[in-house]
């Protein structure tokens, strides 16, 4: 039995629709990244620790799995939780995924980019720019405020 | 059976009056001794020159262990330990309170990088390495427990390496006695009037 024209016309809607959540650019757009600082460190510290918030806003998982610095050699997700021992651990997270409606909080004694190989520690108050590396391909940057405390 | 009544009525009456007496005490009788941890020792400051914990002997003291290239719990300690001696210097106690870092990495934490490291926090913290002998011989006078492990960083050029580690924060008395432990993100506040109550 041919397929009524509405039919297919509903299947190509759909296919159109995944199309457009597939199409690049529109996961940076659905995820929110906010409450972004750098902790300020002595000149003489090689590294330091990012923390941010990201909401994802859009209806398909996003995940996270890298993230970038011009000035660090490597930028990493870092998790920070005591072990079985008691002890703070931190340990390298491949993949962040954040759920949609869903919120994922970096922040102190947990996950947090850990930036590492710095040629000078950004001074307190200057802003620096971080790109995250979604799994998309995209790349999400913003800028990051240095402090010394948390906002 | 009045006296059974009677008998009931004025426990509860020593009772909720000792109680009383109690929470009318000068706050330091709240903070127990502990007896398990702490005890001296004897590291190298970051002027490079002996040190012994009998120079803290008159102070109170806000004593932790970390490494300088830990990048989130160690700067973020140091900053609320110190933040907790600007309030009591504040205050006027500024002489009378010490913060002190005590390192596990020797190895990167030479008395000459302690120096510049901390010097960013203000003049207001001692910061102790020494040979990885006394080191281990003090975590274990207060059961600090700290273990290196690899970092899976993709740098092969850089001295990459962690630890795991406890992260107490410990209240020492004047007579370098430890009175409490806390949590490294305890609230600033609580700190400084248990630090207080000690002074």
């Amino acid at each position: 039995m041919p397929v009524p024209f509405f039919e297919r016309f509903r299947h190509s809607l759909a296919a159109a629709v995944l199309g457009v959540a597939a199409m690049p650019g529109l996961a940076t757009a659905q995820l929110q990244l906010s409450d972004a600082w750098v902790r300020a460190v002595p000149p003489v510290s090689s590294g330091t620790a990012g923390y941010f918030v990201l909401r994802n806003e859009g209806s398909a998982p996003i995940t996270v799995e890298g993230a970038s610095a011009d000035f660090a050699h490597h930028v990493m997700l870092h998790s920070m939780a005591r072990n079985e021992d008691g002890l703070r651990e931190m340990k390298h997270v491949g993949v962040v995924t954040v759920a949609p409606g869903e919120t994922v909080t970096f922040a102190p004694g947990g996950m947090h980019l850990m930036i590492m190989g710095m040629e000078a520690a950004p001074a307190e108050g200057e802003q620096v720019e971080i790109c995250l590396t979604l799994g998309s391909g995209e790349t999400l940057c913003r800028n990051f405020e240095v402090r010394r405390e948390q906002p | 059976m009045h006296w059974v009544r009677n008998s009931v009525i004025i426990l509860v009456l020593l009772f909720a009056g000792g109680t009383a007496w109690y929470g009318m005490q000068d706050p330091a009788s709240q903070l127990p001794v502990n007896t398990r941890l702490g005890g001296d020792f004897t590291l190298v400051d970051q002027d490079g020159e002996t040190f012994h914990s009998d120079s803290l002997d008159g102070k109170v003291v806000l004593m932790f262990f970390g490494f300088t290239h830990c990048p989130d719990i160690c700067p973020a300690t140091l900053a609320r330990t110190t933040q907790a001696w600007r309030m009591l210097a504040e205050e006027g106690h500024g002489d009378d309170v010490q913060v002190v870092f005590v390192t596990f990495d020797p190895a990167r934490d030479t008395p000459e990088h302690l120096k510049k490291y901390l010097s960013f926090f203000g003049d207001s913290v001692i910061g102790l390495t020494g040979s990885e002998a006394q080191i281990a011989k003090v975590a274990e006078q207060f059961g600090v427990v700290y273990l290196k492990t690899p970092n899976d960083s993709a740098a092969a050029d850089e001295q990459t390496y962690d630890f795991a580690h406890s992260d107490f924060v410990y209240l020492l008395d004047d007579q370098g006695r430890v009175r409490k432990l806390y949590q490294n993100d305890e609230d600033i506040d609580l700190v400084v009037k248990d630090a207080r109550s000690l002074l």
